[in-house]
């Protein structure tokens, strides 16, 4: 391997990402398989090539990664956790729980397995079974990272016609320090099936930081609907990755919200596809800031078929010295007629050195087209803040009121009361700590 | 509907249909120089100019920086990159025809002493360069450039009295040193960006404004802008000087003739605002754009950049932007002083395969400073229209307001409309409101007109001109009037 063609970086992003190609090179003396060793070479090859993302790339101007770079990640051996240990992460409703600890599926920890239709098919795969990431085009550092860090893979499947009838819960616990998790999910629902998944990224301590690096894709058929939540509440010396994909066929629904609460540096970017017409998206996130904290999400909608919908609905707090990022791109195709897309973005700054950096983007090859997209930042108005004393509610109460109110709005959505309510709850309780 | 009205009618739009009307040449004696650019180059520019030595060194220090530099294609526009070595630098009517006043001779420049040749194009595009003549009639004072000079300069004795300085940049490298000194490259320094350190380097001509402490600029000042030659560049460097409350309103407008190959045009305007003073600047962008497929069109690269210095200041931007091939324009305000106040009004409108790729960026320092940005994007035929603009709060800017609103128009399935806003905000008690729409002239609203007797044509004229209102009526009367023509014409034939 030739490190010459390296781009500029400095040096301690330099050591970890000679680091991260060595855990690589480490997975790959395990593997007998060649095509996956062949696989991992060229993610390796192209990152090095690449490089790890510096502010001077146009998607990482507003997110910093030095303090990513200060550590050094490793694959571990999962630690044994006990279930009282994890009762706390655990909402109080009906649900297929499939727990992972450190990256590593632990059968004793998962529950439900009586709601698991068949029709549903759930697998560890081995590498070779999940598709590549394309790497022609200009691959994000991380989503490259998950190719040539792939090992296991998890598979959702879903049959025909089929409704999932509870929520399927992915319960991710972080236990140890410096630990990379690598995560790759693949999720396929046929015609017509219905599937309501909730992602959860918890840690165990505090101030044990870890890298996850989460790449989903999600194939939705026609008229099948997706449902997902994605909870992150890690640790805030932690990391967090994620690179979503969907692909959404004729009169089928997705609806994704995001909640970032932890982890000091954190990024949720969705690439959605519209391919079929008649389809509808919506899209929403959370998050909340505080400390030092670093909240990125980011979407891209493409509206490739004519006829589609797509709402979202993008909410960030940011105390302290928190900083926000919003990045949001819809894209409408030629001949893409009769799309709607709206896009909203709102920011609350709550301190005098929390930041915020929004670029609500649209770009349309297409006439006839409702497209919209509106973004605003301020603090709380005083004048509500006097109504509410008025009424009697000390001011501290009433500042906590407002803020609640303007983050949860996206929660709205979650038609399922019980979930509804754990979100607004575990929201609730970062908004009283800070 | 009788025979008489309706041959009127085919009449008025045949009349109408005349494409670009500014797009001749005009024959006369000119010097140019050798295609190329080196240092040699930049120093024959200063020498043909007689400048002082602070000039040169600015011009060389600029280049050597250029050198270093590299081509931006970042804008969502397609060109190959330029070959600089294939444009001239400097072109002028030559001076033997007229004596040797055209860069010595301050004084005198009213005079028309131009070149008739010159003076006719001008008559033609109806400019008033002849300041005794129309000085009844037009309540405006002209600075008219042809390629690399400026040619005339109208009504400057009436302007003088009031102090104001108003004149051609080469004369105020020559009158006015320590001004010049002072403000060149203060907003723009010269190594901003790419076409900044190049225009710094081989700068042509421009205008220079100064408007005294109190003092309100009694007319409209103007610079028309007007490229002849082929292959050429202009470089246009714009200095305008608003001292402590003061008021001017200053208007621009330029054309270029019918050519087949690119010609570039790299201005960079600086303009300065003092404490409690006003500065209204407006823009009726009307270069060539090119053939069907745009070839041949202006390439247009401009740095306009303002700082409101002083607090209570006042910049506001208003551009038409119809022509060029490409347009690569973010006229911007440094809002320094606090309660100063930007704002940018915008129209662009693309046909054929123009790109347009223009913007904003307000940058608020000082407190309670306050930004206004409209922006109207129309495309049609096969063109690209983007709006690119920064809002940006410093965390001193203690009570920011930003309003943003950015529309684009679609007219025909061809064609592109985009918007890349960033926003920046450190200041928690700054309030920024940002909205976009996309939308079509609907085919409801077309039939609504149509109905009434309203023909095809005259109905989207109507359309186009109620979305883009706004930002009309905040330009001066006749400029308005020019902008809302020229939009019609623009838009001939893209519908049907």
């Amino acid at each position: 391997m030739t490190l010459a063609a390296t781009p500029k970086m400095s040096p301690a992003a330099r050591q970890l990402l000679d680091q991260l190609v060595a855990e690589s090179q480490k997975l790959n003396e395990q593997t007998e398989a060649e095509a996956l060793i062949e696989k991992r070479q060229a993610a390796q090859e192209k990152i090095l090539s690449q490089g790890l993302p510096t502010r001077k790339d146009e998607d990482w101007q507003y997110t910093a990664l030095m303090p990513l770079f200060k550590h050094t990640f490793e694959v571990k051996s999962a630690k044994s956790v006990t279930l009282t240990e994890i009762q706390p992460f655990l909402p109080e409703l009906d649900a297929i729980r499939l727990t992972f600890i450190d990256g590593v599926f632990s059968e004793e920890l998962s529950a439900g397995f009586d709601f698991i239709p068949e029709a549903l098919s759930i697998e560890m795969a081995d590498a070779d079974a999940i598709q590549s990431i394309n790497l022609a085009e200009q691959a994000d550092a991380f989503q490259l990272m998950n190719e040539m860090l792939l090992d296991q893979g998890l598979t959702l499947s879903l049959e025909k016609g089929q409704a999932l009838q509870v929520p399927l819960h992915i319960l991710h616990v972080q236990t140890q320090s410096e630990q990379l998790i690598n995560l790759r999910t693949q999720i396929d629902l046929a015609e017509n099936s219905e599937m309501m998944l909730i992602q959860q990224f918890v840690s165990l301590d505090d101030g044990q930081s870890a890298l996850v690096n989460d790449l989903v894709k999600v194939t939705v058929a026609d008229n099948a609907r997706f449902k997902q939540i994605v909870l992150q509440d890690m640790n805030a010396d932690s990391f967090y990755f994620a690179n979503q994909f969907f692909e959404q066929a004729a009169s089928s629904v997705i609806e994704t919200n995001y909640v970032g609460l932890g982890c000091e540096i954190s990024r949720h970017q969705n690439y959605l596809m519209m391919l079929g017409e008649h389809a509808e998206s919506m899209q929403n996130s959370i998050g909340l800031g505080t400390g030092k904290q670093v909240i990125d999400s980011r979407t891209s909608t493409t509206h490739q078929a004519a006829h589609c919908d797509s709402r979202q609905l993008h909410k960030l707090v940011l105390d302290d010295q928190s900083r926000g990022v919003f990045n949001g791109m819809i894209h409408v195709v030629k001949g893409a007629q009769k799309t709607d897309g709206q896009m909203d973005n709102k920011n609350l700054l709550l301190s005098k050195t929390a930041k915020v950096d929004a670029k609500p983007q649209l770009e349309i090859y297409a006439d006839d087209v409702k497209c919209s997209h509106g973004c605003a930042s301020g603090q709380i108005d005083e004048q509500q803040v006097f109504y509410a004393q008025a009424r009697g509610i000390r001011k501290a109460d009433a500042l906590q009121l407002i803020t609640r109110a303007f983050l949860l709005e996206p929660l709205e959505s979650v038609s399922n009361l019980a979930l509804r309510n754990w979100l607004t709850e575990i929201i609730s309780r970062k908004l009283a700590k800070q | 509907m009788s025979e008489a009205t309706q041959y009127q009618e085919i009449n008025d739009l045949l009349s109408k249909n005349k494409g670009y009307k500014e797009g001749f040449y005009t024959q006369t004696t000119v010097e140019t120089f050798e295609k190329g650019l080196n240092e040699t180059v930049v120093r024959a520019i200063s020498a043909k100019k007689n400048e002082p030595q602070w000039m040169l060194d600015f011009r060389l220090k600029a280049f050597e920086h250029w050198k270093t530099m590299k081509e931006p294609h970042w804008a969502k526009a397609e060109y190959e990159p330029l070959d600089y070595q294939d444009y001239s630098y400097y072109s002028a009517p030559d001076c033997s025809a007229c004596g040797d006043h055209c860069q010595t001779d301050g004084a005198d420049a009213a005079e028309p002493e131009m070149d008739p040749e010159v003076a006719k194009a001008f008559a033609a595009l109806g400019v008033p360069v002849y300041g005794d003549e129309t000085s009844e009639k037009t309540n405006i004072a002209v600075d008219a450039i042809f390629d690399s000079v400026s040619v005339s300069t109208t009504k400057r004795e009436d302007l003088a009295k009031l102090g104001i300085i108003f004149c051609s940049f080469s004369e105020a490298v020559q009158d006015y040193p320590e001004l010049v000194q002072k403000y060149l490259g203060s907003v723009v320094p010269y190594h901003d960006n790419y076409f900044a350190a190049l225009n710094s380097a081989v700068a042509s001509d421009g205008t220079f404004v100064y408007i005294p402490e109190g003092v309100r600029s009694p007319i409209d000042l103007s610079t028309y802008f007007r490229i002849n030659e082929a292959k050429t560049g202009q470089f246009e460097r714009t200095i305008l000087i608003a001292e402590k409350d003061s008021y001017v309103s200053y208007l621009e407008g330029c054309s270029a003739p019918v050519r087949d190959t690119y010609q570039l045009h790299a201005a960079v305007v600086e303009v300065i605002v003092h404490e409690n003073a006003e500065v209204k600047y407006s823009t009726v962008q009307n270069w060539y754009p090119g053939d069907e497929d745009c070839e041949g069109g202006i390439l247009n690269f401009v740095t306009k950049r303002g700082v409101c210095e002083g607090a209570n200041s006042k910049l506001s931007w208003t551009q038409a932007e119809t022509g060029s091939a490409i347009t690569w324009k973010y006229p911007s305000c440094v809002l320094k002083g606090d309660n100063s106040i930007g704002e940018f009004y915008s129209v662009a409108l693309t046909n054929r395969r123009q790109q347009a790729d223009t913007g904003t960026k307000m940058i608020h320092i000082g407190k309670n400073t306050r930004s206004t940005i409209i922006s109207k994007g129309l495309s049609a035929g096969k063109s690209d229209n983007t709006y690119r603009g920064l809002v940006k709060i410093l965390p001193t800017a203690e009570g920011a307001r930003n309003f943003t609103q950015c529309d684009s128009m679609l007219i025909g399935n061809q064609c592109g409309a985009h918007t890349f806003p960033y926003i920046e905000v450190e200041n928690p008690t700054a309030k920024m409101e940002h909205e976009a729409t996309t939308s079509r002239i609907g085919e409801d609203q077309l039939f609504y007109c149509q109905q009434r007797g309203i023909s095809e044509q005259d109905a989207i004229s109507m359309i186009v001109n109620g979305f883009c209102k706004e930002v009309f009526s905040e330009l001066p009367l006749e400029f308005a009037q020019e902008a809302e023509e020229l939009l019609a014409v623009s838009l001939e034939g893209s519908v049907g």
